[in-house]
C-alpha cells in the first residue's frame, strides 16, 4: 500500500475513533445540564453546593438572562414572579419539543407554571424536593433529575426519596435537628448545657422558610449572640396560623423577627402587645456590602417594602441591616453577617430589655428638645414644650425616677431652659460670650471628646468634620481646648438641645439637611449622652429635630450614617405629633426611633360663621332668586375684601353676576367651615370641655352631613351635583348634623343613634389620648412596647386615636389604591376643565409636589394625578399591587396627553422610590405613543427637553436618555431645597434670581431611574420647570396651610419662582385638597391663603384661643408672619396687596383689643420682636408699601422691645446688619443709638454681605454652537462652493 | 475662530472632492460611497459624544496642522514628476473625514426625537450622494491641477492664521 494510502487511512481511523468517542461521551459520559431558572441567590447557592457529581453539572440563571433553553438537558424554574418574554418561551418551547423535562416549583397557583416531559409521578417528587430545601434533598433532587432526563448516561444516577422535613418546626444552631414543639427544644437546650434558668425566651423567626440548612450564618450568629447574651433563643420556621401557635406556646419575652411582611395578622400582634412582647424586626439585605453602604443606591421595591415598610405595621423595632449577601471564593453569594450592624442590635435589645429589670430610680434618661438660636423658645409642632416636658418630669418623678433639683415652678424650670439650654447661632458672638461666662454650661476637654470621637465614630467620618470645621473643640462656643455644651441635669435626667447641624455658609442648608457635616458642637452632646452620661434611654421631645435628616442612606443605615451613630444604640424614643406621618417615618427609619404620637392642638370654632351668616343668607337669596341679586351684596362683598380675593371687579355700581355669586359663596362657605386649631396641646392635659366638643365637630361632623346626603341621594331627594358640592353639602346638611352631635355628646350612651355613636367613640378617644401619650412613654422606658397606629390628622383619619402610640406608613407598592386612584383622576381632570374654562386650551405642563404625608394620608392619590395627566393608568395583580402600567387609550382620554414635572421632598423619594420610577416609565410610555387623536404634549416635551440638553452640551444619546426624566428633588440623602434659608437670609440677597439659582443647584437632584439616582443636572431642572402652566401642591391635613408651614411655600412659591424667573410668566398654582375625603378638589392658592389668613391670623377669635398658649404658641404668630414675608419672596401674587396693612392694624395698632404687646412682652417677646422685624423687613424690601407713620411705629415697638429684653438673637433679627440699619433709620437719634447698642450686644460686628454659597452641581458648560454661527458657516458653505464653482466654470471654457 | 475653523475644513473637504474629481470615475464614486458609509458611522458613534468634546477637538491644533499636511501633499502633487505623480494620484485626500465629524453633530442636534440608526443611514446616503454629485460636478468642470493647487495653497495661508490665533 502506498504511503499516501497508508496514511489516509490512519487519519481516517483516527477520525472514526474520535467520532465514535464523542459518540459515547456524549450518549455515556458528558455531564447532565441542568438549567435553573429564576433562583433567589441564596437558593442558587444552596442548590450548587449541594452538587457532589461531578457528572451534573448545575447552572443558574435570572430568569431576564436565562436563554438557549434546548442546550440543556433539563430545567428546573421557580416559578415565583417569573416572567419569560417570548423569545425565552419559543426557546422554552423548542425544549419542550426536544423532549427535555420542564419543572416549574412554585406555592401560588397564579404564579408562571410550565412542565413538560414529566409524568405527575416525576412532577410530585420533584415539588417535594423543592418543598423540602436541605442538604440530601437537594443533593438528591439532582440525582434523580438525571435519571430521567439523561437515563442512558454512566455514573450517579442512584438517589434517595425526599426527605420531609417538618413543615412546621423549631431548630437550632445543629444541622438536621428538628422539634415540634418548645418543650422538645427546651429539653436539647438543657442538655447541650445552653439552657438560662431564669432567662428571657425569645422567639425567633426568620422571615422566610428557607435556607434551614447552611447559607444562613446569619441567623445562625444572631441565635448565639442572643444565647451567650443569656436569653433562650427559640428558633422556630413555619407560616401561616401555625405561626400565632408556635409563637403563642413558647411564651416568649420577646420576639426576634427578620421580616418578610408581617409578622402575622392582627390577633397574634394585639396578643403579643397585650403581653407587653416586644418586636424586634432586624433584617438581612439581598444587596452585597458595597450596594448597601452606597448611599445612591437606596432601599426601595419590594426590598423596603418587605423589611420595613409592612413590618413597621406590626410595631416592629430595631430596623437594623444585619447580613448582606455577598460572593463567595466560588462565587456563589453568601449571606454575610455584619457584625458592627449585629453589635448594634445586640446592644440596643439587651438595653431595651434591660429596661424591665432596673430600677426606674436607677435609670438614665437623656431627653433632647429643640430651639432655633437666641431667645426663641422651644419648638415643637403643634405641642406647647416648656409645660409638657415640665408634666413629663414630674411624671417620672412620680413614677420614681430621679428627678431631684427639678424646680418646683414651671417658671423658674423655663428660666433655667433659656439660661442653661440655649442654643447658639454662630453669627452671635457676644451672646456666646455670655453663655460661657454665666450659663454654667458642662465643658468637655479635648482629649476626652476626641475619645468618644474614636469610639464612636469611624475615622473617615472624623476627619470629614476636621477637615470642615477644623479640630476640636472648633468654633462654637469654644474656649482653649474645651468646648461648651448646654444640659441641664436632673438626678438621672439630662436635659440637652439639640445644636445647629452646620455652622456659617453651611447653616444655610438646614435643618432638613444636605449633604453637609455635622460640627463639633453638634456631636459633642450626643457623644456626652453616650459615653459620659450613659443614659439607658434616649428621648427626642416634640416634632422635629433634624438629627434624622443629617446625611445618609434613606434606610437600613451603618456607622457611616450620622444619625444612626449618634443615636448611637440607646433605645430610642420620640414624642410626635400623629399629624406628620411623613417626616415620623423618617425618624424611625434613621434613627431607629420608637414613636410615640401626641395630639394635635384641638380644633376650635373660628367664628367665621357667626360673622359672615348674614352674608350668606343674602347671597343664597340672591342665587336663587335674582330679583334679590342688588348692589348692596356686591358692596358688601367689597367691603369685606372679598373681590380681591377672588378676583372680582371693584366697581361700585351693579351687582355681581350669578357665576360670581356662587364663587363668592363657595369661598365664603370655605371660610366659614374652615378648621382652625387653638392653642398649643399640652401634654397630658385634656382638651377642655368646649375644645373637646369642637374638635369632636371637626371630625365626626363632615362624615355624619355626607352620610346623610348620599341616603338623600340614594332616595333620589337630591341629584348627583349636589352630592359633589361642597357648598350645598355644607348649608343644608352640616348645621344639622353638628347640633345632633353636639346633643349625642351631652345625653347618656344607651340615647345616643348608632349614626352618632362615632362622634362619642371619639370624644372618648380624645379623652383617653391625654393620659395615654406620657403613660406610653413611661411604659416603653420600662420596656413595655409602643402599640403601633397609623399616622396623620385625626379629622381626615380618626383612627389615629388614641394617640401615644407608634406611627406606621402604607406600602407604597399597592399605590395608588382604588380609591386613591378615582381621587387622583378627579383632581386631574378638574385641573384640566379649569385651566381650559379659563384659557380655552389645555395647559401643556402642569408641575407637581410631592411630600410624604400626603402621600401616605392620600395613598397614593397624588402619583395617581401625574399618572392620569400623562395619560397611564396602573395595572394591577391579583393581589391589588401596582405591577405595571398601560397607555389609556387616545380615545378614552378624550384630550391630550400631558407633560408633567414633578418636585419630591427628600422624605417621600425615601418612602417611595418605586413610585417616582414609576412615573419616570409613565413618561416613557406616554411619549412614544403612537395611536394619539390629540396633541400629544408629553412627546413634545421630551424631543424639547432633548433638544434642549444637546444645546447645553449634552451628548445626543445621554441627551435623549434625560429627555424622559421629570422627577427632581434636593441632593441625595438631603432634605432641603434650601429655599428657607435663602429666603429667610434676606440681608444677604438683593435679587431674586439668587435665589432661583439656588433653587435649581439645590433641586436638581434626578430621581426618575436607577441608572440616574441622585445625579445632579441643573439644566435639565431648568428645562423641565420651563413652561409650566400650572403647579399643584397636595394638601391632606387641617392642621397646617399655606402661612401657617413653611415648606408650602419652599416648594410651590419656590417652584412658581423658577418658572417666572426662566419663562417670564407666573404660571397658576392650586392646591389638591384632600381633606375632605369625600369630595377631594382644587383650590386656588391664592384662595387658599386668603381663607387661612382670614381665619387665623387676622381672625381676633383664632388670636384670643391661641393667646391662651405659652411661649411655643406665641412663636407660631412669628412663623406665620415669616411664611407670608416667604410667600412676598416667591410669589406675591399669591397674598391679597393690603395684607401687611390689616398685620399692622392687629398686632400694631391692636385694633381689636387683644392686649398683643402685654401678651408677648409676658410669655415670649421674642416672637414679637421677630413679627415686627418681618414686617420691618417686608418694608425694606419694597413688599410693604406702608406709609411712614405706619413703618416707624412698627420700627418704635420693634426697637423698644429689643432694648428692653435684649436682642433675641434670632436668625432672622440677629443675622441682618441691613435690617438693623434699616430699623435704626427709622428711629429717633436717641431711641437708634440705644437700639444699635442692643443689637451689638448680641451680635458681633455685622459682617459685609456675602454672596449665598450656590450648590454648584455638575453645571453643563454652554454649547458652542450659537445659531448666529450656523447661519454664518451656511451663507459662506454655499458662497465657497458657487465660487469655485464659477471659477472652474470659466476655466472650462478658458481649456475648451 | 469657529467660522475660520468651520472655512477651513470646507476648504479642505473642497480640496479632496476636486483631488477624487482627477481620479477614474469608479474610484472617485467608490471613494464617495465610502465616505457615505464612514459618515453613517460617525454620525452613530457620535450620539455619545457631546457638541462641546466634538468641538474642542475638531476647532484644536491638531486639525489644522492635519490641513497643512494635507495641503502641502496636494500642492506637491500639483507639482510632481511622473513618478511621484503617479503615487500621489491615487491619494483621495482624508481630511474631509474631519468634515463630516461636525456634520453628523449637527445633524444629531436637528433631528431631536428621531432614532440614531435611522439618522446615520440617513446621513450616510445623504453624504454619499452628495460627494458623487460635487466631484462629478468637478469633472464637469475640468477641475485640475490649478484649482487644486489654489484651493490648497487658500487652505494653508487659513490655517496658519488659526493657528495663530489658538
Amino acid at each position: 500500500m502506498s504511503k499516501i494510502k497508508k496514511a489516509s487511512v490512519i487519519v481516517c481511523a483516527i477520525l472514526l475513533a474520535a467520532v465514535a468517542g464523542a459518540c459515547v461521551y456524549h450518549t455515556f459520559l458528558k455531564p447532565t445540564k441542568i438549567l435553573v431558572v429564576n433562583p433567589l441567590p441564596a437558593q442558587a447557592a444552596e442548590i450548587s453546593l449541594n452538587n457532589d457529581s461531578r457528572h451534573i453539572k448545575v447552572i443558574c440563571e435570572s430568569m431576564e438572562d436565562a436563554r438557549n433553553f434546548d442546550d440543556y438537558d433539563a430545567i428546573l424554574m421557580y416559578g415565583r414572579g417569573l416572567y419569560l418574554d417570548s423569545l425565552q418561551m419559543r426557546s422554552l418551547e423548542k425544549a419542550s419539543a426536544k423532549g427535555i423535562p420542564v419543572f416549574t416549583n412554585t406555592l401560588r397557583n397564579f404564579s408562571f407554571v410550565v412542565n413538560s416531559n414529566l409524568d405527575s409521578l416525576q412532577q410530585n417528587r420533584l415539588q417535594e424536593y423543592f418543598s423540602n430545601p436541605c442538604h440530601s434533598n437537594y443533593r438528591n433532587m439532582l440525582r434523580y433529575v438525571r435519571s430521567f432526563a439523561t437515563p442512558g448516561r454512566l455514573g450517579d444516577m442512584d438517589y434517595e426519596l425526599p426527605f420531609r422535613l417538618p413543615s412546621d418546626m423549631f431548630y437550632h444552631l445543629e444541622e438536621g435537628r428538628y422539634f415540634e414543639n418548645p418543650e422538645g427544644l427546651t429539653d436539647y437546650l438543657k442538655a447541650k448545657g445552653i439552657f438560662h434558668d431564669g432567662g428571657d425566651n425569645i422567639a425567633f423567626i426568620s422571615g422566610v422558610t428557607f435556607p434551614v440548612e447552611s447559607n444562613r450564618a446569619h441567623v445562625d450568629t444572631l441565635i448565639s449572640r442572643l444565647t451567650n447574651a443569656g436569653y433562650n433563643v427559640y428558633p422556630l420556621s413555619c407560616t401561616g396560623k401555625n405561626r400565632a401557635k408556635f409563637i403563642k406556646e413558647i411564651s416568649p419575652d420577646a420576639i426576634v423577627y427578620l421580616p418578610m411582611g408581617r409578622l402575622g395578622n392582627d390577633s397574634l400582634i394585639n396578643w403579643a402587645y397585650d403581653r407587653h412582647i416586644p418586636l424586634f424586626m432586624p433584617f438581612p439585605l439581598i444587596q452585597s456590602h458595597e450596594e448597601w453602604l452606597d448611599v445612591n443606591n437606596p432601599m426601595g421595591g419590594g426590598t423596603l417594602n418587605a423589611r420595613i415598610v409592612v413590618p413597621e405595621i406590626d410595631g416592629g423595632m430595631t430596623p437594623l441591616c444585619i447580613s448582606t449577601q455577598n460572593p463567595d471564593s466560588k462565587g456563589y453569594l453568601m449571606y454575610t453577617p455584619e457584625r458592627e450592624r449585629i453589635d448594634a442590635f445586640m446592644e440596643q435589645f439587651i438595653r431595651f430589655m434591660n429596661l424591665r429589670h432596673t430600677n426606674n430610680s436607677d435609670k438614665k434618661i437623656a431627653i433632647g428638645y429643640f430651639k432655633s438660636p437666641g431667645k426663641d423658645a422651644l419648638l415643637a409642632s403643634g405641642m406647647e414644650v416648656v409645660p409638657s416636658l415640665y408634666k413629663f418630669l414630674k411624671t417620672l418623678s412620680e413614677r420614681g425616677y430621679d428627678v431631684s433639683g427639678l424646680p418646683a415652678s414651671i417658671e423658674e424650670f423655663k428660666n433655667q431652659l433659656m439660661i442653661k439650654g440655649a442654643v447658639m447661632g454662630d453669627y452671635a458672638e457676644e451672646a456666646q460670650e455670655r453663655f460661657m461666662n454665666e450659663a454654667s454650661p458642662l465643658w468637655i476637654k479635648r482629649d476626652v471628646y476626641e475619645k468618644w470621637a474614636e469610639e464612636v465614630l469611624l475615622p473617615e467620618k472624623y476627619s470629614e468634620i476636621e477637615k470642615q470645621y477644623g479640630k476640636a473643640p472648633g468654633k462654637l462656643l469654644a474656649r482653649g481646648d474645651s468646648i461648651a455644651i448646654a444640659v441641664l441635669q436632673y438626678g438621672n435626667v439630662l436635659l440637652f438641645p439639640q445644636p445647629r447641624p452646620a455652622l456659617e455658609d453651611n447653616d444655610f442648608k438646614l435643618v432638613h439637611g444636605v449633604d453637609v457635616v455635622p460640627p463639633h458642637s453638634y456631636v459633642a452632646p450626643y457623644l456626652y449622652m453616650q459615653k459620659g452620661f450613659d443614659a439607658d434611654a434616649l428621648i427626642h421631645f416634640g416634632t422635629h429635630g433634624n438629627l434624622e435628616f443629617t446625611p445618609g442612606k434613606n434606610a437600613g443605615l451603618s456607622q457611616a450614617d450620622w444619625a444612626e451613630v449618634l443615636v448611637g444604640n440607646r433605645p430610642h424614643f420620640y414624642f410626635y405629633t400623629t399629624g406628620n406621618v411623613g417626616e415620623a417615618i423618617i425618624a424611625k427609619r434613621r434613627s431607629h426611633a420608637v414613636i410615640v404620637t401626641h395630639l394635635t392642638p384641638p380644633y376650635v370654632e373660628s367664628g367665621m360663621r357667626a360673622k359672615y351668616c348674614g352674608l350668606i343668607e343674602n347671597i343664597h337669596d340672591a342665587i336663587s332668586d335674582p330679583h334679590k341679586n342688588t348692589n348692596d351684596i356686591k358692596r358688601k362683598i367689597q367691603t369685606l375684601g372679598f373681590h380681591r380675593d377672588l378676583g372680582l371687579d371693584s366697581l361700585e355700581t351693579g351687582t355681581y353676576t350669578l357665576e360670581e355669586l356662587k364663587k363668592v359663596d363657595a369661598f365664603v362657605e370655605e371660610l366659614a367651615n374652615e378648621k382652625i386649631t387653638g392653642a398649643y396641646y399640652v401634654m397630658g392635659k385634656p382638651y377642655s370641655d368646649r375644645d373637646m366638643e369642637t374638635s369632636v365637630l371637626a371630625i365626626a361632623s363632615d362624615k355624619v352631613a355626607y352620610n346623610r346626603a348620599r341616603n338623600d341621594f340614594d332616595l333620589g331627594k337630591i341629584r348627583k351635583e349636589d352630592l359633589q358640592d361642597f357648598s350645598y353639602i355644607s348649608h343644608h346638611y352640616l348645621p344639622k348634623a353638628r347640633t345632633d352631635i353636639i346633643e349625642a355628646l351631652k345625653a347618656p350612651g344607651h340615647l345616643v343613634s348608632e349614626e352618632l355613636m362615632e362622634a362619642v367613640t371619639y370624644r372618648d378617644l380624645l379623652k383617653e389620648s391625654a393620659g395615654a401619650e406620657i403613660r406610653s412613654m413611661l411604659d416603653v422606658l420600662d420596656g413595655i412596647p409602643v402599640k403601633p397606629a397609623p399616622g396623620g390628622d385625626p379629622v381626615l383619619n380618626p383612627n389615629v386615636l388614641p394617640t401615644g402610640r407608634n406611627m406606621f406608613s402604607i406600602n407604597a407598592e399597592s399605590t395608588p389604591g382604588e380609591k386613591a386612584w378615582n381621587d387622583g383622576v378627579a383632581l386631574a381632570e378638574q385641573t384640566l376643565a379649569n385651566y381650559l374654562r379659563q384659557h380655552g386650551e389645555y395647559p401643556r405642563k402642569v408641575s407637581y409636589t410631592f411630600w410624604a404625608g400626603e402621600f401616605i394620608s392620600s395613598q397614593g392619590a397624588t402619583i395617581a394625578q401625574a399618572l392620569r395627566m400623562l395619560g397611564v393608568e396602573p395595572v394591577r395583580d391579583e393581589q391589588g399591587r401596582v405591577m405595571d402600567l398601560k397607555l389609556t387609550p387616545s380615545d378614552e382620554l378624550g384630550r391630550p396627553r400631558i407633560n408633567i414635572l414633578v418636585q419630591v421632598s427628600g422624605q417621600l423619594r425615601d418612602i417611595a422610590s418605586s413610585r417616582l420610577k414609576m412615573i419616570t416609565d409613565a413618561v416613557r410610555l406616554a411619549s412614544e405613543s403612537d395611536d394619539d387623536i390629540y396633541p400629544n404634549y408629553v412627546a413634545e416635551g421630551t424631543i424639547a427637553q432633548e433638544k434642549d440638553m444637546v444645546e447645553k452640551g449634552e451628548s445626543p444619546k445621554r441627551a435623549r436618555e434625560l429627555s424622559t426624566m421629570r422627577v427632581f428633588g434636593p441632593v441625595n440623602s438631603g432634605y432641603s431645597t434650601g429655599m428657607l434659608r435663602y429666603t429667610e437670609s434676606s440681608g444677604e440677597w438683593d435679587d431674586r434670581k439668587e435665589l432661583v439659582e439656588g433653587y435649581l443647584n439645590n433641586m436638581c437632584a434626578l430621581y426618575g431611574d436607577e441608572d440616574n439616582w441622585g445625579i445632579m443636572n441643573r439644566d435639565l431642572l431648568a428645562a423641565g420647570i420651563s413652561g409650566t402652566d400650572v403647579i399643584v401642591q397636595p394638601r391632606q391635613s387641617n392642621t397646617w396651610g399655606p402661612i401657617s408651614l413653611d415648606h408650602v411655600y419652599e416648594f410651590t412659591g419656590a417652584l412658581s419662582m423658577a418658572t417666572k424667573e426662566l419663562d417670564g410668566k407666573e404660571p397658576e398654582a392650586v392646591m389638591a385638597d384632600y381633606r375632605n375625603p369625600y369630595i377631594p378638589r382644587l383650590q386656588d392658592t391664592k384662595e387658599a391663603v386668603a381663607i387661612e389668613t382670614r381665619a387665623t391670623i387676622l381672625n381676633p377669635v383664632f388670636i384670643k384661643e391661641r393667646m391662651k398658649g405659652d411661649a411655643t404658641t406665641a412663636q407660631m404668630f412669628g412663623e406665620i408672619f415669616r411664611n407670608i414675608f416667604g410667600w412676598n419672596v416667591t410669589r406675591p401674587s399669591a397674598l391679597t396687596e393690603n395684607i401687611y396693612d390689616d398685620l399692622y392694624d392687629t398686632y400694631i395698632v391692636d385694633k381689636y383689643g387683644l392686649g398683643i404687646e402685654e401678651y408677648f412682652e409676658r410669655v415670649n417677646p421674642a416672637a414679637l420682636q421677630e413679627m415686627t422685624a418681618t414686617m420691618l423687613e417686608s418694608a425694606r424690601k419694597g413688599f410693604w408699601k406702608g406709609s411712614d407713620a405706619q413703618i416707624d411705629a412698627t420700627a418704635k415697638l420693634h426697637a423698644e422691645l429689643t432694648v428692653k429684653n435684649d436682642a433675641p438673637c434670632t436668625e432672622f433679627v440677629c443675622a441682618n446688619s441691613k435690617l438693623t440699619d434699616y430699623v435704626a433709620s427709622r428711629l429717633q437719634r436717641d431711641d437708634s443709638n440705644e437700639y444699635r447698642e442692643a443689637m451689638a450686644k448680641a451680635t458681633s460686628e455685622p459682617k459685609g454681605a456675602k454672596v449665598l454659597k450656590e450648590e454648584k452641581m455638575s453645571m453643563l458648560s454652554k454649547a458652542i454652537s450659537d445659531s448666529d454661527y450656523k447661519w454664518i458657516i451656511t451663507v459662506l458653505t454655499i458662497a465657497l462652493i458657487a465660487g469655485l464653482g464659477i471659477l472652474l466654470y470659466r476655466g472650462r471654457k478658458d481649456r475648451r | 475662530m469657529i467660522v475660520a475653523s468651520v472655512v477651513l475644513l470646507i476648504l479642505a473637504a473642497l480640496c479632496d472632492i476636486i483631488k477624487m474629481s482627477m481620479m477614474s470615475r469608479i474610484f472617485a464614486y467608490s471613494m464617495c460611497v465610502c465616505w457615505g458609509i464612514i459618515a453613517a458611522i460617525i454620525t452613530y458613534q457620535s450620539c455619545t459624544v457631546s457638541s462641546n468634546d466634538i468641538s474642542f477637538r475638531i476647532y484644536g491644533k491638531d486639525i489644522i496642522i492635519a490641513v497643512f499636511l494635507e495641503s502641502f501633499v496636494f500642492i506637491r502633487f500639483c507639482f510632481a514628476e511622473k513618478r511621484l505623480n503617479n503615487i500621489l494620484k491615487y491619494y483621495p485626500g482624508l481630511v474631509i473625514a474631519l468634515s463630516l465629524i461636525p456634520l453628523a453633530s449637527e445633524c444629531l442636534r436637528l433631528f431631536p426625537g428621531k432614532d440614531f440608526t435611522m439618522l446615520s443611514i440617513a446621513v450616510g446616503i445623504s453624504t454619499g450622494i452628495i460627494l458623487i454629485l460635487l466631484t462629478a460636478l468637478a469633472r464637469y468642470l475640468y477641475a485640475g491641477k490649478d484649482a487644486l493647487y489654489q484651493c490648497a495653497l487658500i487652505s494653508f495661508f487659513i490655517g496658519i492664521i488659526i493657528y495663530g490665533m489658538i
